[in-house]
């Protein structure tokens, strides 16, 4: 090696500690890594685990579900998840749009930037009148708060049943608008079939 | 002729408790509905301010316990107020009013005092960074004289002497 060569090797070394010297700063104005913000709303079965979900229900059997709520936003969070139950022609949430029907039962989330909440839902359908190919169920109860619901169900003869659909749907507090709006594809279900 | 007095005198009691029960469930209904409006104005400035905070830099895990309180606490009066219990509506929105003005009031301080330091640690950055790197120009130019001095020295010391044979 000559002079010269040790010449830029000096030049690149001087290089490279300024740029640790000057990364806080320039970490300041313009952030490295920025991970996209998300939320995540999910359900599980009885025994925490994505199985073993209820399907097949009947009149005062009580039911099981976790509904669980994660922050990755990068900051804290406050949502809402609204309970809603439906029946196979009633409106359902769609990507950007939440479903129409009034919501049930709500839960109210706080959670801190990475931090996952499960809460408990406990139901079961109190009156439930079955007719040739059509039940209604009047009543159900989740987590011991009872409701009127009066959904209609007709025989589905395809997939041999009387559907209903207990469904979840995320909203997230807007500080500008000061309310809740609904979380784009924040919604998740379960399918029930109602057997009498 | 009395009983047919007795009937109307019987009817216009019951009009009179009708009209009487319905006023009192609308004005639980009405109570409700101002308690959980309250409490939700309470609950989005305690929010907002608690966000402030955090957007500062503040630690806000300490609000956070209270927060889901507060939060649950609303949810229950949405519930109660759906399925007609507007007692207990109104019950646990004051409630959550409660903690929310509470928070606010604490995150509001922890704001304040947060929101002078962004400056002085931006100020403190870019000091260090400028300090650090014109710490970095001068060792490096001191070290290259010092080796290049050190070099040359060593290059005139190798120097190979011109030999005589002496023939």
């Amino acid at each position: 090696m000559d002079l010269k060569d040790y010449r830029n090797l000096f030049t690149a070394c001087c290089l490279v500690l300024s740029f640790f010297a000057v990364t806080p700063t320039l970490n300041m104005l313009v952030p490295f890594y920025v991970e996209e913000p998300f939320s995540e709303l999910s359900i599980l079965g009885p025994a925490h685990m994505a199985k073993d979900y209820p399907f097949n229900v009947q009149v005062n059997s009580e039911e099981r579900l976790f509904v669980t709520v994660s922050n990755h936003m990068g900051e804290s969070a406050y949502y809402t998840v609204y309970v809603k139950f439906r029946n196979q022609t009633q409106s359902f949430p769609k990507n950007n749009e939440p479903s129409s029907l009034a919501p049930l039962y709500e839960f109210r989330v706080f959670l801190l930037d990475g931090e996952k909440w499960e809460g408990l839902v406990r139901f079961k359908f109190l009156e439930a009148l079955r007719s040739a190919d059509t039940v209604r169920i009047r009543k159900m109860m989740i987590n011991n708060v009872v409701f009127e619901v009066d959904s209609v169900s007709t025989w589905d003869s395809e997939y041999s049943g009387f559907y209903f659909q207990l469904f979840f749907e995320l909203w997230l507090h807007d500080m500008a608008s000061r309310s809740f709006e609904y979380y784009e594809r924040g919604f998740v279900g379960v399918w029930l079939n109602m057997t009498i | 002729m009395s009983a047919l007095k007795f009937c109307v005198l019987l009817l216009i009691l019951a009009q009179v408790a009708t009209t009487v029960s319905q006023a009192t469930a609308l004005g639980s209904e009405g109570e409700a509905t101002l308690a959980i409006n309250a409490a939700e104005e309470d609950m989005a400035k305690a929010y907002k301010v608690v966000k402030e905070a955090e957007i500062a830099g503040a630690d806000i895990s300490g609000f956070s316990a209270l927060l889901k309180d507060a939060v649950q606490l609303l949810a229950q009066a949405h519930t109660s107020f759906r399925v007609g219990d507007f007692e207990g509506a109104v019950r646990f929105a004051n409630l959550a009013s409660e903690i929310g003005k509470e928070v606010e009031a604490k995150a509001y301080q922890l704001r304040e005092f947060k929101r002078g330091l962004p400056v002085e640690q931006m100020v403190l950055t870019i000091a260090g960074s400028f300090f650090g790197v014109l710490a970095v120009v001068i060792t490096s130019f001191l070290s290259w004289f010092v080796f290049k001095r050190l070099y040359y020295r060593r290059i005139r010391a190798t120097k190979p002497e011109v030999a005589s044979d002496g023939s």
